[in-house]
């Protein structure tokens, strides 16, 4: 027997279906469950992670508790929990930019590198921003993984597109960081398009199909990335360098809370990934990814 | 010297919980190189360079979690590879995503908490004199808690002007 309780909905994504599915628990975590399904994944989070195109935001439930959850008329029923989906409204992962507003965002980009450079967890990718960071690799397997990390991106912003396929699975967790550091790039091409009138579809198309592995979550953030959609603590990151430095902090310190580094990896992605575009651009040159 | 190493099937943790657990297990007496990591085949090829990488992890997957422990002989990789699991057990059971930020570093602590003047540092001793030295620096009193902290390096913190406790 199906009994209701007090979990209440926040969001949903605009990717998350409505029609009868039948979900596998692919993991849990204190305030995320993720779901498989026939079509990808979706992952129902708690508001403070915040919500995505493919995340339903709810309050009041154990997720480490969840045996079982699927989609029947419409509700979400999370063991014995029914929310009615329809009745939250639809987050939007899409971002709107002022295209002459390019100046502001290069000046927040910059607060956002200081900040990440200067937050930032030790064993992140951000010693791809700072060297003085490559110390904290100690051990040679940290050393062989670092080098790893640092020998792929310079290949990939040197031009070389295919070392994507190189960089992907490099790391040691749930969604290595080489997988978070693509997925940064991937929105910061997609910005590049939204500031200048250049088409970036078909760089971000191939970064994503050199980029898909069997790993289903990281596969997932790297399809809505490559779309241009946008999970909500990235998208305020975004809108806050076109406000004032406190603004930039404190997304950024939210960013940070993702994970121990994949906020940092995304962001460390981002950041080199702006920065080769822009040169190129100011500098009247092309895309160095064509 | 001996490799042993064991694939656990649908495990996940994030990346700093398992660099911490495989420096954990180095840190064992006899243990020469240990890596616990998901089964990438980038993964698997770092394995290899650092000579750590098993027949066994030839067909793992993404979301196998590979532990490898290099050591002086295989009773001492065997009993590496249990503390690893061990700690992980242990590590699944605290992990908590907060949502919030937590600084990483002592100088995001400085900033986050401006008000702060004492750090209390638990490290290995072999790291533990660099952050109090740089705690010293940032102006804050220091306790250390941390065994195998060099001699020179005591006498180094301890004259610096700030309070010292060891």
């Amino acid at each position: 027997m199906v009994i209701a309780t007090q979990a209440q909905i926040v969001s949903r994504g605009g990717s998350v279906p409505l029609c009868d599915t039948v979900f596998t628990i692919h993991s849990t975590f204190e305030r995320v469950a993720n779901l498989l399904y026939s079509d990808g994944i979706v992952s129902v989070v708690t508001e403070d992670i915040g919500g995505g195109p493919n995340n339903i935001v709810i309050n009041g439930f154990n997720f480490l508790n969840l045996k079982e959850a699927q989609i029947i008329n419409e509700e979400l029923i999370l063991n014995d929990t029914k929310i009615f989906l329809p009745r939250a409204s639809k987050y939007d992962s899409t971002i709107k930019l002022d295209a002459s507003k390019k100046t502001t965002f290069l000046s927040g980009l910059q607060i956002f590198e200081r900040v990440l450079v200067r937050h930032a967890h030790p064993l992140s990718s951000v010693f791809l921003l700072d060297d003085r960071r490559k110390s904290f690799f100690i051990t040679p397997f940290e050393k062989n993984l670092r080098n790893q990390l640092d020998a792929s991106v310079t290949e990939i912003l040197n031009g070389k597109l295919s070392s994507v396929s190189k960089l992907k699975g490099i790391g040691l967790g749930f969604t290595p960081q080489g997988d978070d550091l693509i997925n940064g790039m991937l929105l910061a091409i997609y910005v590049y398009q939204l500031l200048t009138d250049y088409s970036t579809a078909h760089i971000r198309e191939e970064i994503y199909r050199l980029a898909r592995s069997k790993n289903v979550i990281s596969d997932t953030f790297l399809y809505f990335s490559a779309k241009g959609e946008f999970f909500e603590r990235f998208k305020n990151l975004i809108h806050a360098f076109f406000q004032d430095k406190e603004s930039v902090i404190n997304a950024t310190m939210q960013l940070l809370a993702i994970g121990e580094t994949s906020g940092a990896d995304i962001g460390t992605g981002f950041i080199l990934a702006s920065k080769e575009t822009f040169k190129k651009s100011t500098n009247g040159g092309v895309l160095i990814w064509q | 010297m001996a490799v042993k190493g064991i694939l656990k099937e649908g495990e996940y943790y994030d990346s700093v919980t398992l660099m911490l657990v495989a420096r954990d297990v180095l840190a064992l007496e006899g243990v020469e190189e240990a890596a616990v990591v998901m089964g990438t085949d980038q993964n698997k090829s770092i394995l290899e360079t650092s000579g750590i990488l098993l027949d066994m992890f030839n067909d793992a997957i993404d979301s196998d979690l590979l532990i490898a422990v290099k050591a002086k002989d295989e009773a001492i990789c065997d009993a590496a590879i249990q503390k690893a699991k061990e700690l992980l057990t242990s590590r699944h059971s605290k992990m908590q995503e907060t949502g919030e930020y937590t600084p990483k570093s002592l100088e995001g602590a400085v900033d986050f908490l401006s008000d702060a003047n004492m750090v209390i540092i638990s490290l290995a001793g072999k790291y533990a004199g660099d952050e109090a030295m740089k705690a010293l620096k940032n102006g804050l009193h220091v306790m250390l808690f941390s065994d195998n902290v060099s001699i020179e390096t005591e006498i180094e913190l301890k004259n610096t002007e700030k309070n010292m406790v060891f």
